[in-house]
């Protein structure tokens, strides 16, 4: 972990909120990353990003200085987004945004990641988060597997899985041709 | 199309979709920071342990409590097995017969006397310490003489050639060969 | 249910002859009050009591050992207890662990054990400037091998989880050099450092990354440069 990094986390500890807003400020992307995937929806994900940035601050003192700062963030992510998702479906509340596709993108006419964007967004939940944490994250296997709670051999297969969904669609929507490379 | 292009392409997507959704973030840090600051202050385990034993407690409450203290400190007395196994967590022991005092000292005490003792007066001499986990290096003194091979150790060192035992203590607090 | 709690804590408190150590628990400014009131000389006294500050505020050293050792040390002619204390003036300032509190051995834990085992403080000096040279260049080789990262702070900023690790080390190598009679071609000092720190590993004392970096990193050759280098300083 950088030195700095170190520093601001140990200014949290002490109860400087600035500091902490520097944190914030530095993961917030990355955290909304993690519950967009989970989520799939815009207003929720915010809220789930909102939240996990205070539970992370009530539980600091439980974080492990020498674990990675981020996968420990990530993880407090993940729970809160899963836990919204099982509120938001036992309220029975539906609102999983319709993929919109990008006027501009359409005007460049480029349909393949058009119909990547689309494929991605409508993949089952359990396989859109691996392929978020991986493809967007940059995160290995076993990070992967420590934030979502799941043995690694889980995330290969739902990765492999998501792989294949992915490749299946682009086929049959002409994309690409059967056989890819 | 290879599929380490489609492999890019998935990565495009996902830049794109949360930079669609990401616009409602600008200022996250200041509704964290105010959020944070508003929320009620959440007390400590050790605060509300405090709390609880501040309210006000009954004669009656206090009686029973007595009698509870007297109670356990009896079936401790009658129930310690004789001899103390040496297995037991944390059990600092040692046969001192004769004896007028034993202590022992380590890293967990910084080197200061901890007393052992032998109420029964049958010479085994004992302490239980509770200890976080560790590495600890310690000896008895017996009326002041250094005795630093203690048999329940985990191995020795020789210090300008005393021994000193050493024992490694798990996570339980329990002694990690118990 | 205070009863039934007050009960409890009786039953466990008196089954056994339980005995809870009753070691003093000052604040850090107890311990800078007490070093401000010892007979040295001002100007040692002032950049001890710097660094130590410092020390006390990012856990490199615990008030409650860093007091006794200070008491201890008071009773010695001033000139002896600024010889003890200047190689942990200087380890502090290097940023290094010189106390692990009462959870392990460390500089200072060492110098109360050597007083109650009724060393000279020449003796206890060369015990702890040997200490202070293995500090040195185990960070240095660890440093080195891409095993720490983080580079040398100041004992004033935060301290890397890293520098557990290297105490551990280093504290490993020398034992098997001043108390088990090794020598630094010895083959048995890899077994030796290797065991302690697996030993570590196994109480939870060390991270799972470091445990890691113990059973597939460290190797004989990284042990016997840092000997070399503790005791041939000028290639550090």
């Amino acid at each position: 972990m950088p030195a700095e990094e170190l520093e601001l986390i140990q200014r949290s500890l002490n109860g400087d909120l600035e500091a902490w807003g520097e944190i914030v400020a530095r993961y917030k992307e990355a955290v909304f990353a993690v519950t967009l995937s989970i989520l799939r929806n815009r207003a929720d994900a915010e809220d789930a990003t909102q939240d996990t940035f205070i539970r992370a601050y009530e539980n600091l003192r439980r974080y492990d200085l020498s674990r990675k700062f981020s996968t420990w963030l990530f993880t407090v992510a993940a729970n809160v987004a899963k836990n919204a998702l099982r509120k938001r479906r036992r309220e029975k509340d539906p609102p999983l945004e319709e993929h919109s596709g990008d006027p501009a993108e359409e005007v460049h006419a480029d349909l393949r990641l058009t119909a990547v964007r689309k494929i991605v967004h409508e993949l089952p939940q359990e396989y859109r988060s691996p392929v978020f944490l991986y493809y967007w994250h940059g995160l290995s296997v076993a990070e992967i597997a420590e934030i979502l709670g799941l043995p690694e051999g889980t995330v290969k297969t739902r990765l492999h899985r998501a792989r294949a969904m992915i490749r299946a669609r682009l086929v049959e929507e002409g994309v690409i041709p059967d056989a890819v490379g | 199309m290879r599929w380490d292009e489609v492999e890019e392409l998935v990565r495009a997507a996902l830049t794109r979709e949360v930079q669609e959704a990401s616009a409602g973030l600008a200022g996250l840090e200041t509704r964290v920071i105010q959020a944070l600051a508003r929320r009620p202050l959440r007390r400590s385990f050790l605060e509300r342990l405090r709390a609880f034993f501040a309210q006000p407690v009954p004669r009656w409450a206090l009686v029973g409590a007595t009698c509870a203290l007297l109670l356990g400190f009896a079936l401790g007395r009658l129930t310690a097995p004789r001899p103390i196994p040496a297995y037991a967590s944390n059990l600092f022991v040692i046969a001192a017969p004769g004896a007028r005092a034993v202590a022992v000292v380590g890293d967990f005490s910084a080197w200061q006397p901890i007393p052992l003792s032998d109420p029964d007066g049958d010479g085994i001499w004992t302490a239980v310490i509770p200890l976080p986990p560790g590495r600890y290096e310690y000896a008895f003194l017996v009326d002041g003489k250094w005795v630093g091979q203690d048999p329940l150790a985990h191995e020795y060192l020789r210090t300008f050639g005393e021994y000193v035992s050493v024992r490694y203590v798990g996570g339980s607090g329990a002694d990690r060969s118990s | 249910m205070r009863i039934a709690l007050l009960s409890l804590v009786a039953v466990v408190a008196l089954a056994q002859p339980v005995v809870v150590p009753t070691i003093p628990c000052p604040t850090p400014e107890e311990v800078l009050q007490f070093l401000a009131g010892m007979n040295l000389s001002p100007e040692f006294r002032g950049a001890l009591a710097s660094v130590l500050a410092a020390g006390l505020a990012t856990g490199r050293a615990t008030p409650t050992v860093s007091l006794l050792l200070l008491r201890d040390l008071s009773s010695l002619p001033r000139e002896a207890a600024e010889r003890l204390l200047e190689p942990i003036r200087f380890a502090l300032a290097q940023g290094f662990i010189v106390d692990t509190g009462l959870t392990g051995s460390s500089m200072m834990n060492e110098v109360r054990k050597l007083l109650v085992l009724g060393r000279r403080p020449e003796e206890i000096e060369g015990v702890l400037k040997t200490r202070l040279a293995m500090l040195l260049a185990t960070r240095s080789v660890l440093t080195r091998y891409g095993l720490v990262h983080a580079p040398p702070l100041p004992p004033d900023k935060p301290l890397p989880p890293e520098e557990r690790f290297v105490l551990e080390v280093a504290w490993g190598v020398s034992d098997f050099l001043l108390w088990e009679g090794g020598t630094l071609t010895d083959p048995r000092l890899r077994t030796f450092v290797q065991t302690r720190l697996n030993q570590l590993c196994a109480v939870g004392v060390l991270s799972a990354e470091q445990c890691s970096w113990s059973a597939t990193a460290l190797t004989l050759e990284m042990f016997q440069e840092i000997g070399r280098l503790a005791f041939q300083p000028e290639r550090r």
